[in-house]
């Protein structure tokens, strides 16, 4: 029975220790601090996605077999065309055949015919020292009108054996019947278009159109007192020409300043050593105009656009003679380049990181005077001249900057967030690398803090060998820790101003890198959040 | 539609089953019981023959190996006051945690025993519901990727869930060898599937890599289900067709022994629900494509190539990941077999100590218990049993049960753990039992021997 008891004791004490109880309702509010960590963003980069914020034209590959790379900036610096080395004035001229030339004699009155025959010039207007012997026109018309005092029918035939059309001399013929009524005239036009027009009179002379007039006066019985006159006059309207033989003359056609724009430099900070070890400046001349030119380079400099200062390049050839066509329908080429041979400062005045690259040029035509052979040119011939800054990326360079701005909303209320920690990985092919501060500023560019207290080096440089290129990447990991009053701060920001300064693998050693196509970097960004719920 | 099937199905499921953690420490006790031999057809109880109808044996019990709630709520140092502790609750998790839910009834039973053959025989609906979590989710959710699983595979692999109903027909014979004091028994089971759902595959792990930060997903599921209809309409009890037809038709077997040393000391051990079930009718599976993802956030090149486009592009990544193709296989479950091996001491003529190590296998992993009990048999009315178990990574289990005879009924109620009811934030397994059964003929005469009340011809 003892037993019995025992174990009905050992069961109710057993039962009574199971009765606790959990008090539900004294449950307190607690912190749920779940820690994410979210992988942002991720991308590789090669040379050409790098400058693809700019143009990836500006990028070639100058040596297929290695890949090298150099940045080419170009420019389309001039035009001229044939209209700026000959212009041709509209015809509206008038040759005046007075009484001695008409050489009528005086009677009180005239019956039957008498006819009269003189020959005239008209003169082509071209601008001075332009000797026009010859036009294809292509399009135009011109007006003959005659006019006279005499008080009798007369019958004018004019021809222009210089203007010939199909091949035939342009001649015309007007007939102006008196009706009583003096002066009186009548006139004519005819079409231009594929007419030709030799200037030559014969290989004789040059801008000079000869006119032959006849004149035959049927007499109506009236007098003739021997001061009557005949005048005839020539107009065009919309003649132009598509082509033209002469001498053009020794004209100043091309004066201006232009420059370059050096993009890889455009958003810099003005400061910073960039030295290439063979970059050139290249003038690229097509000239379809059969006119010997000649170019005179002034003032080639490169200008800091943030500190004013612009460097002077020395020595430089400053004076081409640019080729030309030989045969109409050839366009010839012509290079003008500048280098390190032929302009020895010329890796100095790159070096500052300028903006511009500027110059001064002027073209002059027929620059020994006239040659054995005419100029040409068609309306459609021009000069065009094309520059390229090439820039081997070849060398070293340090302290160049830039920096960016970019919108930026946290877009989470930072109450229940402790601390985010943005994580930058790079992982660099490129024997650069770059310090970096990343400042986060309100609506109005205010400042309100920054990632670091100075700059950090975001990006280590791959290792490259002795000539340069990269044999070994490397792979840097850079947090950006924001808690505390940062946190706060940083929903009030509205932008991120991104500033970073670049270096070569050993500038301050003069280590020359070269940069390949192959070259990229990878860039990885993630976050973590550490965040505070409670619950 | 279908990212809305799955919670449903898992919802009414757990609603329309009944609760039982079918380990029944204490059922092991009560050998006097026809329905004790459910757990070793070798038991042979005083009452020669029995029947039972609708309530023979009724089984209620939730049990989850996870945390309780105490572990989740704790008291604040400063005053009394509870504050969530999930750091404490997940470190009493293992790898692999289940929540389990559990019903089943003897729908008819009887037993009729013949000088030293017992025959038995009964139909028996179980339902099991399980739903399987890893630590890891826990872990993942509370403290987030860039804790401690920063650098590590998040391992939700077993992420899952197992429903499974079934009716089975079972017949089986015990007999007495050696002067009755060995007795083995064995029992053939006809079963009859009345619905099944259970994530045959589930992997899932998400790396995230403490550098990078890089996310990866890697997994892959497959997801069997058979007979669904009828819960998905909300008519669970349509699926009861299905109990008779044999459509998903399996077969099990039951094995058990006993065997009495001395006059104090017997041992006993079983075998049950060794078997499998084949399930063919109106199967929809599914089975997703091998997923290893890396999400290593917005692709710059592309995005700056497109922003326009970008997103969507993500977005059909993404969905591409949640493929799943269909396909109406059947296939084959095997029971949730379970090992008994038991030891009872006989300490009076009426207290018996007993002992009884108890092995599961569930999804793979070994699940053992281990339960010491006393048994006081007061009278031939009234039958008390206590136990203390090990169970479920949880060692505070006290299991209780009382059986009455009266007339020719008996009816009996127990629980694995009355902690569980007594104080439920602190308990892992919430159990109950109970049954109604005609007892036909009177008990058996006492004879020398170490057990209760054992039947002698």
């Amino acid at each position: 029975m003892k037993t019995h008891v025992r174990f009905g004791l050992l069961l109710s004490l057993l039962m009574i220790a199971a009765c606790k109880k959990t008090k539900f309702d004294k449950i307190a509010s607690t912190a749920w601090n779940p820690n994410l960590a979210i992988p942002l963003a991720y991308g590789t980069f090669d040379i050409y996605d790098i400058f693809t914020y700019h143009d990836t034209t500006d990028l070639v590959v100058i040596d297929e077999n290695t890949g090298l790379i150099a940045l080419i900036y170009r420019s389309d610096l001039l035009v001229a065309t044939a209209e700026d080395f000959v212009s041709v004035q509209q015809f509206n001229q008038n040759l005046l055949l007075d009484g001695s030339e008409l050489n009528i004699p005086p009677t009180g009155s005239l019956n039957g015919t008498v006819s009269v025959s003189n020959q005239e010039n008209l003169f082509v207007d071209v601008p001075m020292g332009v000797e026009i012997h010859s036009f294809h026109l292509k399009s135009g018309t011109m007006t003959l009108t005659v006019s006279t005092d005499l008080q009798h029918d007369v019958t004018s035939v004019i021809t222009l054996p210089g203007l010939s059309i199909n091949g035939n001399p342009m001649q015309q013929t007007l007939q102006l019947n008196y009706t009583g009524t003096a002066p009186h005239s009548a006139s004519v036009t005819f079409n231009l278009s594929n007419a030709v027009m030799d200037c030559t009179v014969g290989n004789s002379t040059f801008n000079t159109l000869q006119v032959n007039i006849q004149n035959t006066v049927s007499g109506s019985g009236a007098n003739i007192s021997g001061n009557e006159f005949i005048n005839v006059n020539f107009a065009s309207n919309n003649m132009a020409f598509d082509l033209a033989y002469g001498y053009f003359g020794q004209q100043t056609v091309v004066d201006l300043q232009d420059s370059v724009l050096i993009k890889l430099f455009e958003n810099g900070q003005g400061n910073g050593y960039f030295e290439l070890t063979n970059p050139s400046l290249k003038l690229f001349v097509e000239n379809s105009l059969g006119i010997p030119i000649r170019f005179n380079l002034s003032n080639l400099r490169t200008i800091n656009a943030f500190n004013g200062n612009e460097f002077f390049m020395q020595d430089y050839p400053d004076v081409h003679d640019i080729n030309f066509p030989a045969i109409l329908g050839v366009v010839a080429q012509t290079l003008i380049e500048f280098n390190t041979a032929n302009t020895p400062n010329l890796v100095n005045v790159i070096a500052p990181v300028p903006q511009y690259l500027a110059f001064g040029l002027t073209a002059q035509t027929n620059p020994t005077g006239p040659g054995a052979t005419l100029n040409f040119l068609r309306d459609t011939s021009s000069v065009k001249v094309r520059s390229e800054l090439e820039m081997p990326l070849i060398g070293f360079a340090h302290g160049f900057g830039a920096k960016d701005t970019f919108p930026f909303n946290l877009g989470v209320e930072a109450e229940e967030i402790e601390s985010v920690m943005f994580r930058l990985i790079v992982d660099n092919g490129f024997p650069v690398k770059l310090n970096a501060q990343i400042r986060f500023m309100d609506e109005n560019y205010n400042p309100l803090f920054t990632a670091w207290e100075q700059p950090v080096q975001a990006v280590n440089a791959a290792l490259t060998n002795s000539e340069g290129v990269v044999f070994q990447r490397t792979v840097k990991m850079t947090d950006v820790l924001i808690e505390g009053d940062n946190l706060e701060l940083l929903q009030q920001a509205k932008f991120i101003e991104v500033e970073g300064t670049a270096k070569t693998l050993d500038a301050f050693s003069g280590h020359v890198i070269k940069v390949f196509d192959w070259y990229n970097i990878k860039v990885k960004l993630g976050m973590q959040i550490q965040a505070k719920f409670n619950i | 539609m279908k990212t809305l099937l799955l919670p449903s199905l898992l919802f009414v499921v757990f609603a329309c089953n009944g609760l039982f953690a079918q380990r029944n420490f204490t059922l092991y006790q009560f050998q006097n019981t026809h329905q004790s031999l459910h757990l070793n057809p070798a038991f042979r109880p005083n009452i020669k023959n029995y029947a039972s109808a609708g309530l023979g044996l009724a089984s209620f019990g939730i049990n989850h190996t996870g945390f309780t709630f105490n572990d989740l709520l704790t008291p604040r140092s400063i005053d009394d006051s509870l504050v969530f502790d999930v750091a404490n609750a997940i470190d009493k998790m293992s790898d692999l945690n289940s929540f389990n839910i559990d019903f089943q009834n003897e729908l008819f039973g009887f037993g009729m025993r013949f000088k030293k053959i017992h025959f038995m025989f009964h139909v028996m609906m179980k339902n099991q519901t399980s739903f399987f979590y890893p630590r890891d989710l826990f872990r993942f959710a509370f403290e987030g990727n860039g804790g401690s699983l920063l650098g590590e595979r998040a391992n939700l692999d077993g992420l899952g869930f197992k429903l499974n109903g079934y009716i089975e027909y079972a017949l089986g014979m015990n007999r007495t060898f050696l002067d009755d004091k060995l007795s083995i028994g064995a029992r053939a089971k006809l079963l009859s599937g009345l619905y099944n759902a259970h994530t045959s595959r589930s992997q899932l792990g998400i790396h995230t890599n403490d550098s990078t930060f890089d996310i990866t997903i890697d997994g892959a599921m497959t997801l069997k289900t058979s007979y669904l209809n009828p819960i998905l309409d909300r008519n669970p009890l349509d699926a009861l067709n299905n109990g008779f037809n044999f459509r998903n038709i399996g077969f099990g077997l039951d094995f058990g022994a006993q065997y009495k040393m001395n006059d104090r000391i017997e041992f006993s051990a079983s075998v049950i629900d060794l078997g499998f079930i084949r399930w063919d009718a109106n199967n929809r599976n599914f089975v997703s494509d091998e997923v290893n993802f890396t999400f290593q956030g917005v692709d710059l090149n592309q995005f700056l190539a497109d922003s326009t486009n970008y997103f969507d592009y993500f977005l059909d990544s993404v969905q591409g990941l949640l493929n799943a193709t269909e396909n109406s296989d059947a296939y084959t479950t095997s029971l949730n077999t379970r090992f008994f091996i038991g030891g009872r001491f006989k300490v009076t003529e009426s207290l018996f100590l007993d002992a009884l190590w108890y092995n599961e296998f569930v999804l793979g992993n070994y699940m053992p218990g281990l339960t010491l009990g006393g048994t006081l048999q007061l009278s031939e009315i009234f039958t008390v049993s206590t136990n203390y178990t090990m169970y479920g990574r949880f060692a505070q289990n006290l299991g209780v049960g009382v059986n009455f005879r009266l007339g020719g009924f008996q009816f009996f109620t127990m629980t694995d753990n009355l902690l569980g009811v007594l104080n439920a934030a602190n308990a892992k397994n919430w159990h109950v039992n109970l049954g109604i059964s005609a007892s036909i003929g009177k008990p058996d005469k006492k004879k020398k021997n170490n057990g209760a009340e054992q039947g002698v011809e």
